[in-house]
């Protein structure tokens, strides 16, 4: 919203700095996000002297003149009549930025060099001439700034008002505000109509068909206006705040609702049909084309006006293209209504339009504005157009408003607030902004005024108190906390704990959007049955990039990597923890579960002078999977090749569980995949649910009593085919009953030359430690021969010597 | 006489040995040889007064004297190769070599700025909720005072999921949940993920925020700028002024942005703060009592205050950070910094 800083001296005399007066609005609630010079566009316009004036060689009514500033000579095309040798202009040079946004530029025109503008005072905005450019007096220097000449000074003020503050969408409201900030009068325009004799109930009438959508609608006649262009004044008002003069009717209404908040239409009398005014609901499917020229379809709630037989107004939204004043339009039937806020609002959501009056209604207009705002127009059509404002307001109000008393206790409001504010200075403050109280002590009544719609609640008037005074004089304590508090969630920990202990692994965490690709299935090859294609799907995506929810961490990750692989981070390890979610048949909401998924990429350490890494294997991921479990107290994870995603190559991933419970998995993606998302290498990842890693801790963790005696150790190295699985020796060994055995471990693993072929060796350590005494080699070899002899029963294993 | 020969040449030898001790360069050990046990050195000296001994004394004393020239020899041996040992190291060593680093992740400056904000909070007795993340119409707008058809549901660019249930444009619904679930007090912030249909430089469509809510008897506006004012001043630095200002939110009244003092400019006008000064940091307000009704929670008995702080924003302030996309690019140059 924009006003100007001498548009709103004409109704509250100021006598502030522009940008003080910004501040002291944005504390009081109406924040001001820029205050701009309205003439800085002036700073590059100049005067010259016309020093030569010649023929366009290829235009009789173009002229090409040499305009001197003192300091240089610029070429300048000019089709204005008045333009001659010698006089003074106005010279508006390359970069200008003119009032209706037109920038001024070095052109060709017919094949002559034009370098800068003259200009008229209409273009410029500093005068109504539009016939020719300005000529100066004699007495002024070339190469003096226009500002310097003109003396003009204004700022507008562009103002971000709350939904909840429709009263202050104009510059009345903001006048208000600011008199009664800086207690200064407020001088509301006064209005004086001469009325002609002849009565406006006789000349058209105005029927409520849905007294709901349009609970007023007050009409005025004017009649034998004559169209024509408004005076400078209205056109520079209008200018401020962004409007283009149209011409004298149609400015005095976009003049008015810019001034009271106040939408008005103007309907030309004599396009009305029967030459009345109907409001009543459209009929579904019913075409109407609006002001703009576009031809819009209405649905069956949309309040239109109508006359005796055909719509001619879209309520509170836009007028229509069928009674828009024309230039001969004579008479003149004014509209000022209250639309139901709601109806406007549905109506400007359907259609997908906006206007400066749909914004208003829909936020709620002053409904006692109506017969001031249109007498207002009435009286400036007079004024302004010659037109003869007919006897009388015809006022249809079939519902009446009803004043609103808001009951008020200072002490109330003290204690909500935790201020000290005198009673009578409360009363004072709100007074100032036209809060009139009734009553004594703590029994007030509050009068709220009827534009201020957002005033209902005796909390409504604690927040007046509190920005009239002012926050900063609101002092500053601290709540007393009664000393309850909540044991911390559980799964918010586990997640704390998980992203401590991948970020001590080496890996970074990403934080990728939860909506995905609705290609991802696709590009992970999932089956059409796939549980990961239950996907949430928005309605309204921003683009097909961002359609589904996520189902799986897999894609976010892949296209973290496929992203670093163009910055050429070519070696990276990544984690992400975050929701996936799920649609569920019957469940408004989906099931929206946590998962922790990571990715290794490249070599497995940085390179160094020192540390010659190798690339990343699949031991090094399952690594950090076993780490990552130990570190939450998950014992005894089980990995086995079955039940991977397709995603995986199948030969080199495994599902891990921990007594039948399904973690999740990890592994090596196929090529397929990785070309997929255009990766130039093919990544391991993992993926684990995290409610079943929290069903899968173990208890608080216990203290085992440390060993006082020390370990004799043996190793076994054993030879067996390279298919068996190590995992379900040390299984075994971990099971075994012997007293002595505290430990075993594997510490190497080979396959080569040394071996048969398609055979490899894994050697064990073994740990026998007894809690009593040091045992003795004789001990530790008996048990040992058990142990040894129990494996090979066992298994199909050879000892290796 | 000769136990005199003997006590000397031990004293002797004694005094050499605490020379030696004290000698750290090669020079130093040489002169030190040649003084004792050079040709004209003092040992070789005494050793030559042998003849002054008598016969059957000569072989006591020429063992003391045979000890204290190799005792010494040896000495001199040893500390020469130490002193050749911790030169060839010097050399060998290089300190300004890097070190053999081990690669370390980095938690992403969303999470380092959200468990920041939080521990705050949790130090003033704070619980810490959560909720989800795609949210019913009621708990998004409804309860918080959003009527349907009510412009203020403008603020808010909504993705949807269908005419009712929608991505979350605030963490706001757990306030409702929460409320929902227990009675007063309620002391507890709300961190997580929250969306809106907005894609530009200034906006993520995903993005995230601490929701907070006070509510007890007799919690105050001044109580809302106390937690505030220690929250800003323990995050940013104590010395950061910062402002309350009169907005307006649907589930709040009287509502106020809170602004900072610019954090790059220090108030004097930037970039960053539009060079106004300050910058806006979150939205608070005293609990509407609409919304305590959709709680039934008795807007007589008890008051409260809500927040909420995108967490981006102070990021961005906190770490310099230029451009928000940064964020979500995830690339590891920039995650690597945190």
């Amino acid at each position: 919203m924009l006003v100007t800083y001498n548009w709103l001296m004409d109704y509250v005399d100021l006598d502030i700095d522009p940008h003080e007066l910004a501040d002291k609005l944005t504390m009081l609630g109406l924040e001001v996000e820029e205050v701009h010079d309205r003439y800085e566009y002036l700073d590059n316009v100049i005067v010259g002297r016309v020093a030569e004036v010649q023929n366009h060689p290829r235009s009789e009514k173009l002229k090409v003149c040499q305009v001197e500033t003192g300091q240089s000579t610029y070429q300048v095309v000019c089709g204005a009549p008045n333009v001659a040798k010698g006089m003074l202009s106005a010279l508006a040079l390359a970069g200008t930025v003119l009032p209706g946004g037109d920038v001024v530029q070095e052109v060709e025109l017919r094949g002559v060099r034009s370098s800068a503008n003259l200009c008229s005072e209409a273009e410029l905005v500093v005068g109504p001439d539009a016939s020719g450019v300005i000529t100066f007096p004699e007495n002024l220097n070339p190469g003096t700034k226009l500002r310097d000449v003109l003396k003009l000074t204004d700022w507008i003020f562009e103002i971000d008002i709350t939904p909840n503050r429709p009263d202050c969408l104009c510059v009345l409201g903001v006048a208000r505000e600011i008199a009664g900030m800086l207690s200064l009068p407020l001088k509301y325009p006064e209005i004086k109509i001469e009325e002609a004799p002849e009565r406006a109930e006789d000349l058209t009438s105005i029927q409520i068909l849905d007294p709901e959508r349009c609970p007023r609608y007050v009409g005025r006649v004017i009649n034998g206006v004559k169209i024509g262009p408004s005076p400078f004044w209205m056109v520079e008002r209008l200018a401020g705040v962004g409007l283009r003069s149209i011409n004298n009717i149609v400015d005095i209404t976009n003049f008015v609702l810019m001034e009271t908040g106040q939408p008005l239409h103007a309907f030309d009398l004599d396009r009305l049909d029967e030459r009345r005014i109907v409001v009543k609901t459209a009929e579904e499917g019913d075409r109407f084309t609006t002001l703009d020229g576009e031809e819009r379809i209405m649905g069956p709630e949309m309040l239109m006006i109508c006359d005796g037989k055909k719509p001619v107004g879209l309520a509170g939204v836009m007028g229509g293209l069928n009674s828009e004043i024309i230039a001969t339009t004579s008479d003149v039937l004014l509209e000022s209504a209250y639309f139901n806020p709601v109806s406007i609002r549905r109506t400007s959501k359907t259609l997908d339009l906006s206007t400066d009056a749909s914004f208003r209604f829909e936020r709620g207009i002053d409904p006692q504005g109506c017969d001031y705002a249109a007498s207002r127009a009435a009286a400036l059509m007079a004024e302004l157009a010659e037109g003869r404002v007919a006897a009388g307001v015809i006022d249809e109000n079939p519902r009446p408003y009803k004043k609103l008393y808001i009951p008020f206790s200072p002490s109330r409001c003290n204690s909500f607030l935790g201020t000290k504010v005198e009673p009578q200075q409360m009363l004072d403050t709100l007074g100032s902004i036209g809060l009139a109280a009734s009553g004594t002590g703590d029994n007030i009544k509050i009068e709220a005024p009827s534009f201020r719609v957002d005033l209902t609640r005796e909390v409504d008037l604690y927040e007046e108190v509190a920005r009239l005074v002012g926050y900063d004089e609101i002092p500053v304590t601290l709540p007393s906390h009664r000393g309850e508090t909540e044991q911390p969630d559980p799964s918010r920990r586990l997640r704390a704990e998980i992203g401590e202990i991948l970020e001590g692994l080496g890996l970074s965490e990403a934080i990728s959007y939860s909506f995905i690709s609705n290609d991802f299935c696709d590009k992970l090859d999932l089956p059409e049955n796939d549980n990961h294609r239950k996907c949430v799907r928005i309605l309204n995506p921003l683009s097909e990039e961002q359609m589904l929810l996520r189902t799986t961490l897999v894609p976010g990750l892949l296209d973290v990597l496929s992203r670093n692989q163009s910055f050429q981070v070519m070696d990276l390890g990544m984690f992400e923890i975050g929701k996936l979610f799920y649609a569920v048949d019957g469940q408004e909401l989906p099931e929206e579960k946590w998962a922790v998924g990571g990715l290794m990429a490249g070599a497995r350490a940085d390179q160094s002078w020192n540390n010659k890494a190798g690339l990343v294997d699949f031991y090094d991921l399952k690594g950090v999977v076993e780490e990552l479990l130990e570190n939450v107290n998950v014992t005894a994870p089980v990995f086995i090749p079955e039940g991977m995603p397709v995603y995986y190559d199948q030969a080199v991933a495994a599902q891990v569980s921990v007594e039948g419970r399904i973690l999740g998995n990890l592994g090596r993606i196929t090529t397929q995949v990785a070309n997929a998302f255009d990766l130039k290498d093919v990544p391991y990842i993992f993926e684990l649910d995290l409610d079943s890693i929290s069903a899968a801790q173990a208890g608080v963790r216990t203290f085992s009593p440390l060993p006082r005696f020390p370990a004799i150790s043996r190793d076994l190295a054993l030879v067996l085919d390279r298919k068996a699985e190590a995992g379900k020796i040390l299984d075994f060994i971990k099971g075994l009953e012997e007293e002595f055995l505290s430990e075993v471990s594997l510490f190497d693993a080979y396959e080569g030359r040394q071996l048969k072929k398609n055979f490899k060796s894994l050697a064990f350590r073994f740990l026998y430690r007894s809690p009593e005494r040091t045992l003795t080699d004789e001990e530790v070899n008996a048990v040992h021969q058990r142990v040894v002899d129990k494996i090979m029963a066992n298994f199909a294993v050879e000892i290796r010597t | 006489m000769p136990e005199d020969i003997k006590e000397k040449l031990s004293e002797l030898g004694r005094e050499a040995l605490e020379i030696l001790e004290k000698a750290d360069t090669v020079a130093e050990i040489e002169n030190l040889r040649i003084k004792y046990l050079g040709k004209k050195g003092l040992v070789t000296g005494f050793m030559r007064q042998m003849g002054s001994v008598s016969a059957e004394e000569r072989p006591a004393v020429g063992q003391v004297a045979n000890r204290v020239k190799t005792d010494l020899a040896s000495a001199i041996k040893s500390k020469l190769e130490a002193l050749s040992d911790a030169e060839e190291a010097k050399t060998s060593l290089d300190v300004t070599l890097p070190g053999r680093r081990h690669r370390r992740g980095h938690r992403h400056p969303i999470t380092r700025t959200l468990n920041e904000m939080c521990d705050i909070f949790i130090r003033m007795g704070f619980d810490i909720a959560e909720g989800p993340e795609v949210e019913s119409d009621y708990y998004n707008f409804e309860a918080l005072n959003f009527p349907k058809d009510h412009p203020a549901r403008d603020m808010q660019d909504t993705l949807y999921i269908n005419d009712n249930v929608v991505l979350r444009t605030h963490t706001s619904p757990m306030q409702i949940r929460t409320m929902e679930k227990k009675k007063p007090p309620v002391w507890v912030v709300i961190p997580g993920k929250t969306y809106r249909r907005d894609s530009d430089v200034s906006h993520t469509p995903m993005f995230h925020q601490v929701e907070g809510l006070v509510v007890d008897k007799g919690i105050t506006f001044g109580d809302l700028k106390g937690v505030l004012t220690v929250f800003v001043h323990q995050f940013f630095s104590p010395d950061t002024p910062l402002r309350f200002r009169p907005s307006f939110f649907p589930f709040t009244e009287p509502s106020a942005e809170v602004d900072i003092g610019c954090v790059i400019c220090h108030g004097s006008g930037c970039r960053t703060c539009g060079y106004k000064g300050w910058l806006e940091i979150l939205g608070s307000g005293m609990v509407d009592p609409e919304v305590f009704k959709f709680v039934d929670y008795d807007p007589q008995e008890v008051s409260g205050f809500a927040f909420g702080v995108g967490i981006e924003r102070v990021a961005m302030l906190k770490y310099g950070i230029d451009d928000l996309r940064l964020f979500f690019d995830n690339d590891l140059r920039f995650l690597k910094q945190f």
